[in-house]
């Protein structure tokens, strides 16, 4: 029987760095957006409306550290699009 | 004309049917207009069977209300179909055909095994069960060679190698990634509790969740596109080696995504709320674990079952939350239909390839008798229905619901 063990480790191992990353960078980016804001009691089962207002100041390097996070899993998505259409390679 | 029936198609090699044998072309276009309505059948029940793949957990969370949730899926779906033909062209000319001398499949057997595999997907849909429709589809098929052309027909270690292997593996990976992945989530925003953070998960889980709908367009839609371009190329209607004609591909496009946005809503309450009841930062964790497992592993030419990923994914998106539940007693009830999936289809692809292979009626008492059971399930569900409004209800209503 010829089973592709090889195979099945790569995609464990490049999703895992995939998935891992993605959700490390965009949580990453949320925490730094928060930064200096009041924090959401309800954790979460917080709902759009149940927010606490942004009412603190967020400083400017925070804001920047997380539009980079943003930006690199904007990047991912685009190569998860690139990846599923054919075309593109 | 009835005996030459089975013997022209088992007969027929690599290059097409045996042209020159007796048999009315009334008869293959019988057989031909069946496979293709009972194939686009089978795409529409794997539509609404898997739209809880991708949507469950947003539809869980309030990410998407339940009609945008099926509907922005349905579209993806439908997109999916039309940017690729190529896993269609791997079913028409690889996978089913595979064999020394070219197995001997014929449009009676593909029948056959199709109605095993929506049978199973309906009944599986009706107790509300995430079951793969790639092993109802194998098994229908498996069961109806089996039976058609004997055991040999069969490659048993392509089956465990391809097949059964990777539905073991795949959703202990996706599970791994997404309890990792749900962990670090928490972890970074204090349990969510950082301003915006729930909000934020929401968002990135849409878009993750989009992601896989995208795949399994690009995927599942393309496996019925392949076998009724199998048929067709069986009977001589196409010439061998081509790929899915436009009207194939719209018409496969269109029949997943319908049953899509038709929601499979009792999957989905199985998937988003009764396995473990998923929050935001679970979701996104769970949904862009599925979407990249998926992704890498159609990348690398084997595609998984997108049902085992995400079932699995949501399985360890509910470990990866501290002292969350997972209802262990769900997750068994899914794991026995995994398991009973590909023999339950096989043995009704069998016994409705001993019927149908008979005669050109035994292949129409075989249909009416699909349509009645098909409708049965329909029937059995109405009575107790599962819609877009309670398909968030954690537990049984504990009081009659009107209508």
């Amino acid at each position: 029987m010829d089973i592709d063990f090889g195979a099945i480790a790569t995609v464990a191992w490049v999703g895992f760095v995939a998935a891992v990353g993605v959700v490390l960078l965009y949580t990453l980016g949320l925490r730094l957006l928060g930064t200096g804001q009041p924090t959401d009691p309800g954790g979460d089962h917080t709902a759009y409306r149940q927010e606490t207002p942004r009412s603190g100041k967020t400083p400017p390097a925070a804001l920047a550290g997380a539009a980079a996070c943003f930006a690199v899993c904007g990047a991912a998505v685009l190569t998860g699009i690139w990846l599923t259409i054919p075309q593109f390679h | 004309m009835s005996h030459g029936f089975r013997g022209v198609f088992t007969r027929r090699s690599r290059s097409g049917l045996g042209a020159g044998l007796p048999l009315s072309r009334m008869d293959v276009l019988v057989t031909v207009v069946l496979v293709i309505v009972v194939a686009l059948v089978f795409d529409f029940t794997n539509g609404f069977h898997d739209t809880a793949n991708a949507m469950a957990t947003s539809v869980a969370t309030g990410a998407l209300q339940p009609r945008t949730a099926v509907l922005i899926s349905a579209v993806l779906n439908v997109v999916g179909a039309f940017l690729s033909t190529e896993v269609a062209r791997t079913v028409s000319q690889g996978i089913i055909r595979e064999g020394q001398d070219g197995i001997h499949i014929s449009p009676t057997m593909i029948f056959a095994g199709l109605v095993g595999a929506v049978l199973w997907n309906l009944a599986t849909w009706y107790f509300g069960l995430p079951s793969s429709s790639t092993h109802a589809l194998f098994g229908g098929l498996i069961g109806a060679s089996i039976i058609g052309a004997g055991l040999d027909s069969v490659d048993w270690a392509t089956v465990v190698s391809k097949v059964v292997l990777p539905a073991l593996l795949s959703p202990v990976i996706a599970g791994l990634i997404a309890l990792v992945a749900t962990y670090l989530a928490y972890a970074l925003t204090r349990n969510a509790t950082t301003h915006g953070a729930a909000t934020g998960f929401r968002h990135g889980q849409t878009i993750s969740a989009s992601l896989v709908s995208l795949a399994h367009g690009t995927n599942d839609a393309q496996k019925t596109m392949g076998v009724i371009t199998l048929t067709l190329i069986a009977a001589n209607y196409q010439p061998s080696g081509s790929g899915p004609a436009l009207w194939v591909v719209l018409a496969c496009g269109l029949a997943i995504g319908l049953g899509t946005y038709m929601g499979g809503w009792r999957i989905m309450r199985t998937v988003g709320k009764r396995i473990s009841d998923v929050q935001s930062p679970q979701g996104f964790a769970a949904e862009t674990s599925s979407a990249a497992t998926i992704l890498v592993s159609s990348h690398l030419g084997f595609a998984l079952s997108t049902t085992h990923v995400t079932s699995g994914s949501v399985i360890g998106s509910g470990l990866g939350k501290k002292l969350a539940d997972v209802h262990w007693s769900v997750v068994g009830r899914i794991v026995v239909a995994w398991v009973v999936t590909l023999p339950a289809a096989a043995v009704v692809g069998a016994l409705a390839t001993a019927v149908a292979a008979t005669s050109t009626i035994g292949l129409v008492v075989v249909a009416v008798l699909a349509l009645a059971a098909g409708l049965g399930f329909f029937f059995l569900a109405r009575r107790r229905p599962v819609t877009q409004d309670d398909v968030n209800e954690d537990q049984p209503a504990s009081q009659p619901v009107a209508a």
